[in-house]
């Protein structure tokens, strides 16, 4: 899905054309200076810089944290100030001389060093009640950073910060209203994100996006009862919608060469709906959980959002790739699931059944999709699901042990026949296209 | 390059990093100034409180305290009652001790007079059981009172030097806060026993 996936899967496949006599070594490092330009330098300096700086922005929170009175709080606090500005100058000098990453590592360790002086200043004034400001201003402060800087390190600690401030303003207990103000900081941190090529920083983006939509699942306390249980639900199912949202997206992105961003919504979308479709066949197998288990005006949002990202997929998506009409009928199955457990279905709808039904297509589809589209996140995800859920279902009986092995048998001769037929299928695509490059043009 | 990242480029690197530095470093001296400038021309209160010990693996050793006007009795006439998160005005007033007692709560800034002074906090619980005269938590006389947070709940103190405070007696600990015309409070001097074992400079 990233730069890096894609340089060792076309670095694989150049070593296999070559050694076939498909295409030339001339020809396969042509193609890499012209998809990758000259330089495949190491890495590693980057990465000591990256993990030096942290090392010593672990130093000064730690010395912060002693609270050592020999060393008056103001020469403590100019201290910090000298080191964040001090950050800068050799920030300045790296890039300058063509080092990016070190400059990168510069910056970061002046943001770090500015949560530090955050938290000297919350200990110097006694406020730790109010930690998610602090959070907040540690999030304004690697915005601003990243943004004049134009450095990546920054904007991560950014992502983590806000995703911070928006749990600690987050009490799933008593909330009262939606945390909007977490999309004044994050829309310009997605925004700088959109343009640059960083996984760590694609992922951030990600998970603070995530955790903040996981709280608009969760219900207002006025609206009663609200349970735990209802509270799992609400996540599960509106996470369900999110994440096909999440891999529709993605997908697309990865169709149409999307930024780094919104391409790793497609791991997220497809791990976090692998987990989530386990936790549902969990459920339905759960009699007791079964009952409260009902669709909340709170989720319908997310389905709506997932409908209009398949749509979009479905609408805008390559028309080469032969697995995305599969990936979409996979994420269709795992959202009928919700469906079947709400007050649609009737009292006698026989969910226990069908519920681990759909998990299986689904997973099934996954597997098959990935295979299509060339995606080894969804294969895996497949995979996984697969697997776990043979193992809840084989944990928790549905009926009695002869009625399982009847459901074992029927899904294992459903999954034979479609093997044969895909194999069929494949042999008569190959003649196809044998025919066709033997015929004269 | 993204639009944003093309915008900020237009700007030479030198500037661009200077701005950056000042930004970061502004942020926290802007927060110094603020705080510091209660603790310099803020008026004082004295407060009683009970203590209890954890540890902020962020920042050190601190003290929890809790304050006896953190529950406030709720007004008789009041009809809508307050919700966790809501910002409340504490009216208080110091005893024959000189020390603060809660007075009156209101969901807007209430117009003070004589030695009255009003704090901002924010409702933690709407509803607790009220305090008793020796300042015990007695449910029964009922749960009409709000659990309300001032920002002056935690006390930094050097690493290891929080178990001290812990051990020493409730009834011998107080606290001296300074109150902006704002109603923001902040921690100005820890007293044991009436003399002071910790004072807060501004800076």
């Amino acid at each position: 899905v990233f730069e890096r996936g894609y340089r060792q899967r076309l670095e694989a496949d150049l070593v296999k054309w070559v050694a076939g006599g498909v295409i030339s070594g001339d020809a396969a490092q042509s193609i890499r200076k012209a998809r990758f330009g000259e330089e495949v330098a190491s890495r590693l300096p980057a990465i000591f810089a990256m993990l030096g700086a942290l090392m010593l922005a672990a130093s000064v929170s730690a010395f912060v944290a002693a609270n050592w009175q020999e060393i008056p709080r103001l020469v403590r606090l100019v201290g910090i100030l000298t080191i964040i500005a001090g950050c800068f100058l050799p920030a300045l000098l790296l890039d300058r001389r063509g080092m990016p990453r070190g400059a990168d590592a510069a910056v970061t360790l002046a943001t770090l060093c500015f949560g530090a002086g955050v938290a000297l200043v919350g200990q110097m004034y006694h406020l730790p009640a109010d930690w998610p400001a602090g959070a907040m201003l540690i999030a304004i402060g690697g915005l601003a950073a990243a943004a004049f800087t134009g450095k990546n390190g920054p904007l991560v600690i950014a992502f983590v910060a806000m995703t911070s401030w928006s749990c600690g303003r987050f009490d799933a207990w008593q909330w009262r209203e939606v945390h909007w103000s977490f999309l004044l900081l994050f829309v310009p941190g997605f925004l700088l994100a959109l343009g640059r090529e960083n996984r760590l920083l694609a992922h951030a983006a990600i998970l603070a996006l995530s955790v903040w939509l996981a709280t608009l699942l969760v219900q207002p306390n006025d609206v009663r009862p609200l349970t735990a249980e209802r509270y799992l639900f609400n996540l599960v199912d509106g996470g369900l919608a999110f994440s096909v949202a999440y891999i529709a997206i993605g997908l697309l992105a990865l169709h149409r060469g999307g930024p780094a961003v919104t391409q790793a919504l497609l791991p997220w979308g497809s791990w976090v709906f692998g987990i989530l479709l386990c936790f549902e066949i969990f459920f339905v197998l759960e009699k007791a959980l079964v009952i409260p288990h009902a669709l909340v005006p709170y989720v319908y949002p997310a389905h709506g959002a997932a409908l209009i990202s398949l749509a979009a997929l479905a609408v805008l998506g390559s028309e080469r790739d032969k697995g995305k009409f599969v990936i979409i009928a996979a994420c269709v199955a795992g959202l009928t699931i919700p469906l079947m457990l709400s007050g649609f279905t009737g009292p006698d709808f026989p969910g226990r059944v069908l519920v681990p039904i759909a998990v299986l297509v689904s997973a099934s589809a996954l597997i098959a999709g990935g295979l299509l589209a060339g995606l080894g996140t969804l294969i895996a995800v497949g995979y996984a699901v697969f697997g776990a859920s043979i193992l809840i279902l084989l944990w928790r009986t549905i009926g009695t042990l002869l009625n399982q092995s009847l459901f074992f048998l029927v899904a294992g001769v459903v999954l034979v026949s479609l093997a044969a037929g895909a194999r069929k299928l494949a042999n008569r695509s190959r003649c196809d296209i044998e025919q066709s490059s033997g015929s004269p043009a | 390059m993204n639009t944003l990242d093309n915008v900020v480029a237009r700007v030479l690197p030198l500037p661009r990093y200077i701005l950056a530095a000042l930004v970061l470093c502004g942020l926290i001296l802007a927060t110094v100034v603020q705080r510091a400038g209660i603790l310099r021309s803020g008026q004082e209160v004295r407060l009683e409180l009970t203590p209890v010990d954890p540890r902020d693996l962020f920042r050190g050793d601190y003290v929890v305290l809790n304050y006896r006007i953190g529950t406030v009795d709720m007004p008789k006439d009041v009809t809508t009652p307050f919700t966790r998160g809501q910002q409340v005005f504490v009216t208080v007033r110091p005893d024959e001790n000189n020390k603060s007692r809660a007075v009156a709560i209101s969901a807007e800034r209430p117009a003070v007079s004589g030695d009255d002074i009003v704090i901002s906090g924010v409702v933690s619980f709407p509803s607790i059981c009220q305090l008793s005269e020796t300042g015990a938590r007695d449910c029964k006389l009922g749960n009409n009172a709000v659990a309300v947070r001032y920002g002056l709940e935690s006390y930094f103190v050097p690493e290891g030097e929080g178990k001290k405070i812990e051990l020493t007696p409730r009834a011998l600990l107080e606290v001296v806060a300074a109150v902006a015309p704002s109603g923001q409070a902040a921690i100005k001097r820890l007293l044991i026993d009436g003399k002071p074992v910790y004072d807060e400079p501004p800076y």
